[in-house]
């Protein structure tokens, strides 16, 4: 007979903080049949500076402390302060959940962007331009944009028709903060 | 033991083409009151440890990206053109000759702490002129199908710093018995 025991636990914990920045132009468009649209965003800056630190102090040093994290739903309150709802550890969730709050507090990393459009730049000339239109076909089956001298002639529908159109440009930074714990115990036990 | 009754049960047919048949029972009976006896052997293996794993990165990333999603019956354009400028720099630093590095963690019900000593990251990205962002979507001759479509172009950058601790042990015991004949 041969019986084989195999026990394992551990624990695994997990940091992932970063920051992250974006900025561009973006367009959309949404047209039903029987509709001609343009949707342009441009965008070039001046100048731009993207900053991005960790450790940010003499000592190197980063602080993450994330405390007073609670769920609270429609049949009750869930506090961790209070222990009401916490045992062994364990935050028990309250059917009906509806929000979770927390506080946040980081010291030591932080991003920064100075973005500058500044048309008036001789060296380096900025812009930030977005065009957009929406209209019924032309008789003439090509692009036409309709000017003080130069109409255009449309098409006639005889069904509801709809259309939109967007152009926008952005810019966001943003800081990620992931905390992951978990402890495990494994066995394994087989006999033959 | 079976394999050696097997045996003689082989050597007893085969005698029993010479003997007579009342003598045959006689031998039978004398080769089946043989003593037999057996013996129990047990092994027992067992292993047990530890093991640690601390690790720790940092990554940048940085660059453009366009994307489009759109009907065959629209026109779409993109282009995004990043120029960096002299003076951009990466430092991304972990450790030291000093050993002075730590990740502590420290986890409660409510929250979890962590205190990183010794990792640091400084980067900074300046554009120069030349860069430029522009999309555009239009339409082309109608075909009597609705028109719909996205389109960007964005530069970004991602500094990203993952720490992770593992701690395992473990405990692995193998016992095998087994018969043998003496």
């Amino acid at each position: 007979m041969t019986q084989n025991l195999s026990v394992t636990n551990g624990s695994r914990t997990s940091l992932s903080v970063g920051n992250n920045t974006s900025f561009g132009a973006s367009t959309n468009l949404t047209l039903s049949e029987g509709l001609t649209g343009v949707s342009r965003t441009v965008l070039i800056p001046s100048s731009v500076g993207i900053s991005s630190k960790i450790g940010d102090n003499p000592a190197q040093q980063t602080r993450i402390d994330i405390s007073n994290l609670s769920a609270r739903g429609g049949g009750g309150s869930i506090d961790p302060l209070t222990g009401k709802t916490v045992a062994g550890g364990t935050i028990n969730l309250e059917s009906g959940t509806q929000y979770a709050s927390g506080n946040a507090y980081i010291e030591g990393m932080g991003a920064a962007v100075n973005l500058d459009i500044n048309p008036g730049n001789a060296s380096a000339r900025g812009e930030a331009s977005f065009f957009t239109t929406v209209h019924l076909n032309n008789n003439q089956q090509i692009a036409c944009s309709p000017t003080n001298e130069v109409a255009c002639s449309y098409t006639v529908n005889d069904k509801l028709v709809s259309g939109n159109s967007g152009a926008s440009a952005s810019l966001s930074t943003t800081t990620n903060i992931d905390i992951n714990g978990n402890a495990f115990v494994n066995t394994f036990a087989q006999s033959f | 033991m079976e394999m050696h009754l097997l045996i003689l049960l082989h050597k007893v047919s085969s005698l029993m083409k010479f003997l007579p048949i009342r003598y045959t029972f006689l031998l039978l009976s004398i080769l089946i009151t043989f003593p037999v006896s057996s013996q129990v052997i047990e092994r027992n293996n067992t292993n047990s440890g530890t093991s640690r794993v601390f690790t720790y990165s940092i990554q940048s990333t940085y660059g453009t990206q366009t994307s489009a999603n759109a009907s065959p019956n629209l026109k779409v354009e993109t282009e995004a053109v990043l120029n960096l400028q002299r003076g951009s720099y990466i430092t991304n630093k972990a450790g030291d000759i000093g050993g002075t590095t730590s990740a502590v963690f420290t986890a409660s019900p409510g929250g979890t702490n962590v205190q990183l000593t010794g990792i640091s990251a400084d980067n900074l990205f300046l554009i120069d002129s030349g860069s430029r962002f522009r999309t555009a979507l239009s339409t082309t001759t109608p075909d009597g199908q609705p028109s719909i479509g996205q389109a960007s172009a964005t530069a970004t950058h991602t500094m990203t710093l993952t720490v992770s601790d593992t701690q395992t042990s473990f405990y692995n015991t193998l016992r095998q018995n087994f018969e043998g004949a003496q």
